[in-house]
């Protein structure tokens, strides 16, 4: 792996550290009394797992020597940005 | 050293079985039983190996997210089971209470019932991959065996699962199961009425289904995982089916159980979870009113769809009445031969190639299950004349066929044959052998292809006359439309076919397209 593909996987890794603490958080705020506690649940608990499913293929990618493929981090991005922007909606 | 004999040696020394001297020559019966068993059970094996890079792959870990699957239910189960109340006069009301009261109670219920339509679908692809790579061959046999139970715990837990909710669709639908098995011959009927039934009271039935569903096969489920994850590790995964192409040295390489594996194996476990989360969101459980018998008369009785096939099995008129027997010994027959498939395809080699008849037999087994269970969808309740499941499911049958034998045609007409029975091929073997088939075999399978699209031809011609007919004459109905799709699709299927085999024997010889390359020369002049 090459030192520049190394900070980026660094840099892409510790953004969805962020947006992995920050949905965590969400979820522990969340009013579960309120008919929308139910989606805002389903919804952060998603994007925790989905940042928890890239940030372990980009350490497995890295570790075997390969290169970290596009396809499946940009379906992760935008699937956690449509999420994002679901969670706000509700 | 024959390769039998090499391999047998490799077993032996693998399992740490070295008899020595007189005891080598004189191996005694008990002893290979003894050697039999810890070859599959791998009872003297090293555990957790280091596993091939080639297992990272989704479809070898169909099982494993079947299991996640079975946590999932597990832990939404657990929150359940603190407000359910397993009685006739309260499931329902306490179901209603989780639905309404409890904290996500709805999706907790919606998360429960969809994990576990996804662990059935999950073990039953697990086992159609299974049996299409052929894993059940030697020294696999008793893995397999283990995981058929497995797949039919999995089926008991929906059986039982469904009836919890008390809804007049759950309790009838059950009722037409319990009713079912009462036909199944004796003593098995009795000790599966004694098993689920008991006394015969429905307070009686639905704390057996409770327990059954809570204590008896998770612990069964549970105990059987331990022994298949065993003796997976006795054996490790199983290698790619060859092709003709060797696998490379990358993909072979070793990889450690843990981090990396147990990293994967959590990757597929988040993006599973995912899915489930947002499908529950997306589609939310709706409870049904609550089962009373002037109600249940109101409803077709109709199991959930994973019973479907069998359920349209048994609705087939010369099934019905004293012909149930007959239609649950097929079944059954289909159920027993799936498990004892180790023992019928003794064939050495693993190649999907070498494997056409096995492969062909499991295509026309899932499009047959695939066909009952949407024809069950469709016609609830309905009795189907027997002329009219022969028609489709024998029509499904030989387009299943007729497509696999193309395909196998197309596909594997150049392929090496004479593979080692499963692995990666040495570079040494790789096209050393091609497949030739003799003139007399290509005509005796041309002759019987024409007869096959004959017949098909004929029922689809016939079918879209009759459907057109009937579609002019009284108009049109969700099931006249299907049923006409299904003879137009005959049809097409006939006559891309015929086209095919015109081309195969014409075009083949070079004739046709001479005629055609004359003619285009012709017209540019």
């Amino acid at each position: 792996m090459t030192e520049e593909a190394e900070r980026v996987a660094v840099r892409i890794v510790g953004l969805l550290v962020v947006v992995g603490f920050a949905s965590s958080a969400v979820l522990w705020t969340i009013d579960t009394s309120l008919s929308s506690g139910e989606s805002l649940f389903a919804v952060f608990l998603s994007i925790d797992l989905i940042s928890f499913a890239m940030i372990s293929y980009v350490y497995r990618v890295t570790k075997t020597g390969d290169s970290i493929g596009r396809v499946p981090l940009l379906a992760g991005s935008i699937l956690l940005l449509l999420l994002l922007a679901a969670g706000f909606a509700v | 050293m024959s390769e039998q004999q090499q391999e047998q040696e490799d077993e032996k020394s693998k399992s740490g079985y070295h008899p020595s001297g007189e005891a080598a020559t004189h191996e005694r019966a008990l002893a290979r039983v003894v050697h039999w068993f810890d070859a599959r059970l791998g009872l003297s094996y090293e555990l957790l190996r280091p596993a091939p890079t080639y297992s990272v792959n989704p479809f070898y870990w169909l099982g494993a997210l079947a299991v996640v699957a079975f946590a999932i239910q597990g832990v939404t189960g657990a929150i359940m089971m603190i407000y359910y109340i397993p009685t006739p006069l309260q499931a329902y009301s306490s179901t209603l209470y989780i639905f309404q009261n409890v904290s996500y109670g709805r999706f907790l219920e919606t998360v429960h019932l969809y994990t576990a339509y996804a662990m059935i679908m999950l073990a039953f692809m697990h086992m159609m991959r299974g049996y299409f790579v052929s894993v059940n061959k030697k020294p696999r046999e008793l893995m397999w065996i283990t995981g058929m139970v497995m797949g039919f715990v999995t089926l008991g837990f929906g059986f039982t699962g469904y009836l919890l909710p008390w809804t007049v669709v759950s309790k009838s639908a059950t009722d037409v199961g319990i009713g079912m098995m009462a036909a199944l011959p004796q003593p098995l009927s009795g000790f599966i009425q004694f098993l689920i039934v008991g006394g015969g009271t429905d307070s009686g039935t639905i704390l057996r289904f409770y327990d059954l569903h809570v204590v008896v096969l998770p612990g069964v489920l549970l105990l059987l995982l331990v022994g298949k994850m065993y003796m997976l590790e006795a054996h490790g995964v199983s290698e790619p089916v060859a092709g003709p192409i060797p696998l490379p040295e990358k993909k072979r390489r070793l990889i450690p159980i843990f981090p990396d594996l147990t990293i994967y194996l959590l990757e597929l476990a988040a993006m599973f979870g995912t899915a489930m989360l947002l499908i529950s969101l997306a589609f939310p459980l709706n409870l049904a009113p609550e089962y009373t018998p002037t109600l249940a008369a109101q409803y077709a009785s109709q199991p959930d769809w994973y019973f479907l096939w069998i359920y349209q099995v048994l609705k087939i008129q010369v099934f019905e009445g004293p012909g149930l027997t007959v239609a649950l010994g097929l079944v059954s027959v289909i159920f027993v031969a799936l498990v004892l498939l180790p023992f019928l395809d003794r064939g050495t080699t693993r190649r999907i190639a070498s494997r056409m008849r096995w492969v062909t037999l499991g295509l026309v087994f899932v499009g047959e299950v695939a066909v009952l269970t949407v024809w069950g969808y469709l016609t609830p309740g309905a009795i189907i004349p027997t002329e009219q499941a022969v028609l489709v499911l024998g029509a499904t049958a030989i387009i299943i066929a007729l497509v696999s034998a193309g395909a196998y045609k197309v596909i594997f007409r150049k392929m090496p044959v004479g593979a080692p029975s499963s692995g990666a091929r040495s570079p040494s073997s790789s096209g050393a052998l091609y497949a030739t088939r003799s003139f007399n075999t290509a005509s005796l399978w041309t002759a019987t292809s024409f007869v096959a699209l004959l017949t098909l031809g004929t029922f689809g011609i016939s079918g879209s006359i009759s459907g057109a007919v009937q579609l002019i004459s009284q108009g049109g109905s969700l099931s006249l439309l299907w049923s006409l799709a299904l003879s137009f699709a005959e049809l097409s299927v006939a006559i891309a076919g015929t086209v095919y085999l015109l081309y195969r024997l014409d075009l083949g010889t070079g004739s046709i397209k001479r005629r055609v390359k004359a003619f285009e020369v012709g017209w540019k002049q």
